[in-house]
């Protein structure tokens, strides 16, 4: 078995020339490669953080804009500045009501950021609806029963509160009121007034009915909002006992709108006002 | 700079064996010195790898293959033109240059495989096992290698000649 070369090419091997080592040269071309990849690390690390921190600005600036929570806890989409919007129907749990005063139970609801409605109807006299919540059915429609007397519709205020692009369009009409809502959640129909109370919307005008007096008054609405002017309210001054139909109204500061019924919230979205089709 | 002075005494005593094993391996005397520069360059870069790899010889012979193979694919594309060549005197080169092509013609003969084989184990002067690491082959695969190379040179009609002939 051959284990050697030929011996020609062991000495063309130490024949062949090889120079001197350009070292110099290797280590000035090496330094000039490594201060540029060393740049080009340090112009990709600095687009990072600078990428990094502006997504990081932008971020933020969207959640502070658009991710902030009500009071009630839940997430509301909103730009900056404007109203707080009802929650969506899907995120809201009817609360438990057995147990309570029918008003008690109202005020509940709309705490939970439900819209809570006495069927008049079902419930009579006013004096009726502070009853006992006895019994109740919950169901995923968010409907509470009460015994057979009184039914507790809770629902959430529409998205969309008129349905259409303008609350103007949705309010227009004449309207039937019933409910009218006392700042402490009380009912403040009477019976005899339960089917008295009128209002119709008409371009920025209002009049209506508030039992035995005629009223009138400017209103304007934006988006979700719904301002009654105060300076423009007017009444007729016969005397009689009537509900303060002028005086919530003047209360009214958003509106939104649940199938049939229109409802017309203070602030805080408490219900002042629901209005059906009369 | 210990780094730098480290690195050059590593590439000074491994220089002529780049250069050599690249003229086996089928470079011209100029395109192995360039060769062994770029090897030796790339070499600085990451001198760091180099340091920290098990056997710096292999490391080395597998990066100088390595620019090769990139160098005949490229066809030296970093050669550039240039308008005035450079003047310097040469002795007679004739005799060098008949045994220098004799040597290129029987290596020639040889497979890559083979020949790659044969330059490193015997006159990179790398062990079986560092030959078998930069060509990321068996050992038992570059001992049957060189084998056939050797004997297939032993047989050469080119160095042969060679042989027969003064050689001075």
């Amino acid at each position: 078995m051959i284990d050697k070369t030929p011996d020609v090419m062991q000495r063309l091997w130490q024949e062949i020339p090889t120079g001197q080592a350009p070292i110099a040269k290797i280590l000035a071309d090496g330094q000039r490669l490594r201060r540029r990849r060393r740049r080009a690390v340090a112009t990709a690390t600095t687009a990072a953080v600078v990428l990094v921190v502006v997504g990081g600005l932008a971020t933020a600036q969207y959640s502070v804009g658009t991710d902030s929570t009500d009071g009630n806890g839940l997430a509301a989409d909103r730009p900056n500045g404007t109203t707080p919007e009802p929650p969506s129907q899907d995120s809201t749990e009817v609360p438990a009501v057995v147990g309570l005063k029918v008003n008690r139970a109202v005020r509940l609801l709309e705490e939970s950021g439900l819209v809570a409605m006495v069927d008049q109807a079902a419930c009579g006299p006013a004096a009726r609806c502070v009853d006992e919540v006895t019994a109740a059915s919950p169901e995923p429609g968010r409907r509470v029963d009460i015994g057979s007397a009184v039914t507790i519709t809770a629902s959430v205020p529409s998205a969309d509160p008129g349905g259409v692009s303008s609350n103007d369009v949705a309010l227009k009409g004449t309207w039937r009121v019933s409910a009218l809502v006392s700042e402490n959640g009380d009912s403040l129909l009477a019976g005899a007034y339960a089917d008295q109370l009128q209002l119709t919307f008409d371009a920025g005008r209002m009049t209506g009915t508030s039992g035995c007096n005629d009223i009138s008054a400017v209103y304007a609405t934006e988006g979700r909002d719904l301002r009654v002017n105060r300076e423009s309210m007017s009444s007729t001054a016969v005397g009689c006992e009537e509900p303060p139909l002028a005086a919530r109204l003047l209360d009214v500061r958003h509106i939104s709108r649940s199938g049939d019924t229109v409802y017309l919230h203070a602030e805080d979205w408490m219900i002042v006002v629901a209005l059906t089709r009369g | 700079m210990d780094h730098d002075r480290d690195f050059t005494d590593f590439a000074s005593a491994r220089w002529s064996a780049l250069v050599r094993s690249a003229v086996f391996l089928g470079c011209t005397t100029e395109e192995a010195q360039d060769l062994a520069q770029h090897t030796l360059l790339r070499c600085y870069t990451s001198w760091r790898k180099v340091q920290r790899a098990g056997d710096q010889d292999a490391y080395l012979y597998r990066m100088l293959l390595n620019a090769l193979r990139d160098a005949r694919r490229r066809r030296w594309r970093n050669e550039r033109p240039t308008a005035t060549l450079p003047d310097r005197g040469r002795d007679d080169q004739t005799h060098h240059i008949d045994v220098a092509d004799a040597v290129d013609r029987a290596l020639r003969e040889l497979s890559p495989a083979n020949r790659e084989a044969v330059v490193l184990r015997y006159y990179a002067h790398l062990s079986e096992q560092q030959t078998a690491q930069v060509l990321g082959i068996a050992p038992g695969t570059v001992k049957s290698r060189v084998s056939r190379a050797l004997a297939q040179l032993a047989t050469s009609t080119h160095l042969k000649d060679l042989t027969e002939g003064p050689i001075r």
